[in-house]
């Protein structure tokens, strides 16, 4: 694939929230204000690429410097590296955002330093980055990272403007709008999502 | 066994190198982190008692118990502020202390002022994880849209008025979000029992005569 | 803080379901709920984990992560408490390593006693690590139990029943939803909403449904 293919699938082929189902967690609990949905995917892309960098570089080192027998036995360890190296990274994210953003760190809550069982960075530290050339992996963390933040912002646009009139916290609908409160609260947040999903569906059974 | 030795030794390098990584990173983040939070404090006493120019806190060691009661160890605490309209500390106007109550899903910790005679001048959240979205609208100074909560409404009550209507009381809570505004009410009722008997003003609870 | 062992399980349960309302433990949720003997298995499974790993990470954190008064330094060395390394920050890749070992072992057990189970449970075995709900759990734990970095009262009694409670919610949700889809199986879904749109509106209708449960007052 190409660079620039191997970027755009993270958006929408395999965009990994819609068409992967990976990371669901934080997307429902975060997705109620459009700039909360920001914050999150900048922080969860910042974790994908640091780590898909450095998962790849590590895959590199040891493929170089060990024979093919000790390649077969850091194959045992590399899980626990992984986790190493990603959580590293998201405990980096923990102290960064809250000395520099605190508001957002406190909206965002323990959703941060459970960046790291996000499924869609072990996932692609895993099935790719320990797999492929450095640059691809950068598009690919890249891609997906991005995929996952407008996913994001799309669940985040539909529950902000229904659940409290505003988008980005701009007021949208006048005095009078009686926000429907359910979309803020989570069952609101999983009526969207399979709302989303079901039109997604439709529009892929169209196609064919 | 050998190779388990090996693998287990630079798995442990690894994480070495991570831990010391993050370190130099948590040594050049704490300081902000610690900045942000007494910048937090100082403007929650300034929003609830506008007119103090001097608030000296007021510290007490507080016994730490473990599970059975017995004293673990002793720290010191800020139990409350005093309020002064003036530098040289003659004109006590009120008091500040914190309150801490547990919410939904996180603590909450609220800064309440109080003037001489125990009545609320105003509250302002200091830290919640609540539910994104209602948490920040506990926070909320002014009635949003057609919810009547505010914290507005804590100014003048006096510790007899705290407890939500869902209690029987006059503070309406946050549609959704039960149990975050009795958390906030409760606490705030809490602390100020438990200051009865450290301030020189009557706030004591009227027991009903059922 | 103030809370009694019995108002900490409702809560832990009901009120504050760790799925449908906290949000966490969704993907095995969404992944596993299909049949109901596997639901069964992954929730014990998950409840056990929870339960091990919010015990050891809460020793870990109070004797070696905190500066707290059990701190092996302050025990061992006497350091005064001032002088105690604070290493909270290592919090989230300590834990989360405590839960990858753990998961390890409890798939070597659950291959050495239960091939079927083991089979059943497939990849979402090893999946359990990544499972939001356990280091949602113990991070929680921490969050809930201690102030200002030190452990407040029966913060390890707490500790244990928050998560064997949250254990106890996230496999009854899974339980009721696995009853609920067998069922669908049978009944006639639009065709774009079959699989997993369709669970998640299901997953919506259950959490209104345990919205009911806010208002309680377990006082």
């Amino acid at each position: 694939m190409t660079l620039v293919a191997e970027f755009i699938k993270g958006i929408y082929k395999e965009n990994p929230v819609f068409r992967l189902a990976l990371g669901l967690c934080p997307v429902l609990a975060v997705s109620t204000s459009i700039s909360n949905a920001i914050g999150m995917g900048a922080a969860t892309t910042f974790v994908l690429l640091s780590s898909n960098t450095i998962i790849s570089l590590l895959i590199l080192f040891f493929s170089k410097i060990l024979s093919e027998e000790g390649q077969k036995s850091i194959n045992k360890i590399r899980i626990p590296m992984f986790i190493v190296v990603i959580a590293s990274f998201v405990t980096i994210v923990e102290m960064v955002m809250s000395a520099y953003f605190p508001a957002l760190s406190e909206s965002l809550g323990i959703f941060i330093p459970l960046i790291v069982v996000n499924c869609i960075i072990l996932g692609r530290a895993e099935g790719f980055a320990s797999k492929n050339s450095l640059v691809f992996s950068v598009m690919d963390a890249l891609g997906m990272g991005i995929g996952f933040t407008l996913a994001l912002i799309a669940i985040a646009a539909f529950r902000e403007l229904l659940g409290s009139g505003q988008l980005l916290g701009v007021n949208l609908f006048g005095g009078d709008y009686k926000p429907v409160l359910l979309m803020i609260l989570p069952p609101g947040a999983f009526l969207v999502i399979g709302l989303y999903l079901g039109i997604l569906h439709w529009l892929d059974a169209r196609k064919k | 066994m050998h190779n388990v030795i090996r693998l287990s030794i630079i798995l442990a390098f690894i994480t070495l190198i991570a831990a010391f990584v993050l370190a130099e990173i948590y040594n050049i983040t704490k300081p902000r982190i610690e900045e942000q939070k007494l910048a937090k404090t100082q403007e929650a006493l300034k929003y609830v008692l506008p007119d103090a120019q001097s608030l000296p806190p007021v510290k007490k060691k507080i016994p730490v118990k473990d599970g059975k009661g017995n004293t673990l160890y002793e720290r010191e605490e800020i139990v409350y502020y005093k309020a002064y309209s003036d530098q040289q500390e003659q004109n006590l106007i009120g008091y500040a202390f914190k309150a801490y109550g547990t919410g939904y899903s996180s603590n909450i910790e609220t800064m309440v002022g109080i003037d001489t005679i125990g009545r609320i001048t105003h509250i302002r959240i200091i830290s919640q994880k609540e539910t994104p979205g209602l948490g920040a609208l506990a926070e909320n100074s002014e009635p949003f849209k057609g919810k009547k909560w505010s914290t507005q409404q804590f100014i003048n009550k006096q510790i007899d008025d705290l407890k939500v209507d869902k209690d029987g009381g006059t503070i309406v809570s946050i549609t959704g979000a039960t149990i975050t505004s009795r958390a906030i009410t409760n606490s705030i009722k809490a602390k100020m029992q438990e200051l009865t008997g450290e301030l020189d003003i009557p706030i004591q609870e009227t027991v009903e005569e059922d | 803080m103030e809370y009694g062992i019995f108002q900490l399980v409702i809560m832990s349960i009901f009120i504050n379901n760790f799925v449908l309302q906290r949000f966490l433990g969704l993907c095995p949720y969404m992944g596993v709920s299909k049949q109901l003997d596997s639901a069964l298995g992954m929730g014990m499974a998950v409840t056990f984990v929870m339960t091990i790993a919010s015990l050891v990470t809460w020793v870990l954190y109070t004797f070696f992560l905190a500066p707290t008064y059990q701190n092996i330094f302050y025990v061992i060395f006497n350091t005064p408490i001032e002088n105690i390394p604070d290493l909270t920050f290592l919090r989230t890749i300590v834990f989360i390593l405590v839960i990858a070992s753990l998961v390890q072992f409890v798939e070597m057990f659950i291959q050495k006693i239960s091939p079927t189970l083991y089979r059943a449970l497939g990849i979402y075995l090893p999946l359990i690590t990544t499972n939001c709900a356990i280091l949602g759990v113990a991070v929680l734990n921490i969050d809930l139990f201690f102030k200002d970095g030190l452990p407040s009262e029966n913060s390890f009694i707490n500790t244990l029943v928050q998560a064997i409670s949250a254990g106890a919610g996230f496999t009854l949700v899974l339980l009721l939803m696995a009853g609920i889809r067998e069922k669908l199986e049978l009944a006639n879904v639009p065709k774009p909403f079959r699989g997993l749109p369709i669970a998640f509106i299901i997953a919506g209708l259950m959490s209104i449904a345990f919205l009911g449960f806010s208002g309680m007052n377990v006082e």
